[in-house]
């Protein structure tokens, strides 16, 4: 699966969602989408999925568009923090309903995770809690074997220990079934690893998009005398710097092994802290 | 019949079942109270009216209103495709006009046998159908579906022009058609219209209307076919 984004542009009233954005993203990869509240991910996701059109641009999945596009559509399974699902259904109707629209549907795993979660066929959704509630939406995405899964925040509500089967399962199923993955959330730290490539978003623009490998040998926390980090720096690229007395810590992408040699401190820059760097102010200095 | 369009009456029926069974057993248990209510008049020139079919009627056209917010952003979500949703929709509201029209004549049919037998002569249950032409049972069932089905997709269609041009959109299209209604009150030609009707009102004509209807619905597509979530 290929998915091109050209010049994608989404206009709400008064504020611009999305702007001219342009990247490729090509599996089976599972990716980390990335950003604050606002950034513009959901509208991303949503025009991705056939949900909303774009203001202009387009989308383009194996060179056709996915707006009202079966065989798409079919191939693209988004589950997002809430409202997924009728609340008058029942969990057994909503698992039934889904496979009708997924051909690849997988009944074994779907009805294995509903164990798993404790979730009851006859329970209505509106009687479950919203961690029961994301449960149903994670078995959903994984079963759906759908070629493109999507996860927005899946998991509000979730305890740990369900989180951390749900990342084993995720893993588990990707390995059997390669397809990409999209994975929205704010809890970057927990899912970091399972990232193979990370797209960050700020203001209805991709400001980052690397592979996760070359992210975490390339982008360093160099600490050392203002004087000895700033003439480290001089030629690098760099994400933020923070000065306090004579001392200097910079976030740059450059080799370790360079600064190290010059005598700096260094220290890989966990993704969480890289996207909130980058967020914060302008990129540079 | 396509993956697709079963899962989409799936989801349809699970999804008005809870409703249905609701609003009938409301029907139902306020019939069978004014029932009783009705055998306690003691004064023989008094009689209780109830009407089944209105109640139907009115619960049909918000099911058609409620259909575009309740039903429509799910389809979206599960990745039905427009043309999916256009045609199940319009096979569902037919299906459910049919179904609902044949629980009414056979509830209607029931009722009134029941009161024949108790011999209460103080209920009088009102039916459209049976005012308008014959009371076959056919002819019964033929205008409460020609009728329900025909509200279904009025309320259909309004919902549709709020939900894609919001309150100011909807609000214009409803004004303008109370105000076109006014001034056919006023200037009679409605009236006109009506009594017209009635005087030529048979079996074919609800046949007809079921075919008008159909006619109505297909012009939804220009309102379903970019049809998009609503953020």
């Amino acid at each position: 699966m290929r998915i091109e984004v050209k010049n994608l542009t989404k206009q709400y009233k008064g504020k611009r969602a999305l702007n001219n954005i342009t990247f490729t993203l090509e599996g089976p990869k599972i990716y980390g989408l990335l950003g604050r509240n606002g950034a513009g991910k959901t509208t991303f996701m949503d025009i991705l999925s056939g949900h909303i059109l774009a203001t202009s641009g387009e989308i383009q999945i194996n060179g056709e568009n996915p707006f009202d596009n079966r065989k798409l559509t079919e191939s693209i399974c988004l589950i997002q923090e809430g409202n997924n699902f009728k609340k008058e259904l029942r969990v057994g109707q909503v698992l039934r309903m889904y496979a009708y629209f997924y051909p690849k549907w997988d009944y074994e795993l779907a009805e294995e995770l509903r164990e798993l979660y404790h979730l009851k066929q006859n329970t209505k959704v509106k009687h479950l809690s919203k961690g029961m509630e994301s449960a149903l939406g994670i078995i959903v995405g994984l079963a759906s074997n759908a070629p493109i899964t999507i996860f927005d925040e899946p998991y509000i509500g979730l305890d740990a220990a369900a989180r951390k089967t749900f990342y084993d399962i995720l893993l588990e199923q990707y390995e059997q079934e390669k397809r990409i993955i999209i994975f929205s959330t704010h809890l970057i730290d927990e899912v970091s690893l399972l990232f193979e490539e990370v797209l960050i978003m700020q203001d209805g623009e991709v400001i980052l998009k690397e592979e996760t490998d070359h992210l975490r040998r390339h982008a360093c926390a160099v600490s050392g005398y203002n004087k000895e980090v700033k003439t480290f720096i001089a030629d690098k690229e760099i994400i933020k710097t923070r000065t306090l007395g004579q001392m200097m810590t910079a976030y740059v992408y450059g080799d370790s092994e360079e600064a190290k040699q010059q005598g700096l401190h260094v220290e890989g820059v966990p993704i969480q802290d890289l996207m909130i760097y980058l967020t914060e102010g302008e990129r540079g200095a | 019949m396509e993956r697709q369009m079963k899962g989409l009456f799936y989801f349809y029926t699970m999804n008005i079942k809870f409703s249905m069974t609701v609003f009938w057993s409301i029907l139902l248990g306020t019939t069978i109270v004014s029932i009783l209510l009705s055998m306690m008049i003691v004064n023989p020139t008094y009689s209780m009216y109830f009407s089944f079919s209105i109640m139907v009627y009115i619960y049909s056209a918000i099911i058609g209103f409620h259909s575009v917010k309740d039903v429509l952003p799910y389809a979206v979500k599960v990745g039905a495709t427009r043309k999916n949703i256009f045609l199940s929709m319009g096979i569902y509201f037919l299906g459910l006009a049919l179904s609902q029209a044949l629980i009414l004549s056979v509830t209607h049919r029931i009722i009134t046998s029941a009161i024949k037998y108790l011999d209460i002569q103080t209920y009088v249950l009102l039916d459209l159908a049976s005012w308008l032409i014959d009371d076959s049972w056919l002819n019964q069932i033929l205008i409460h579906t020609a009728i329900i089905f025909l509200l279904m997709i009025v309320m259909y269609i309004i919902g549709l022009l709020f939900y894609k041009y919001g309150l100011v959109g909807g609000g214009i299209v409803m004004g303008m058609t109370v105000l076109f209604m006014l001034v056919g009150i006023a200037t009679g030609w409605l009236s006109d219209l009506f009594n017209s009707i009635l005087s030529i009102i048979d079996r074919m004509f609800f046949i007809e209307m079921i075919g008008v209807t159909i006619v109505i619905y297909t012009l939804t597509w220009l309102l379903v076919r970019k049809l998009t979530l609503v953020r």
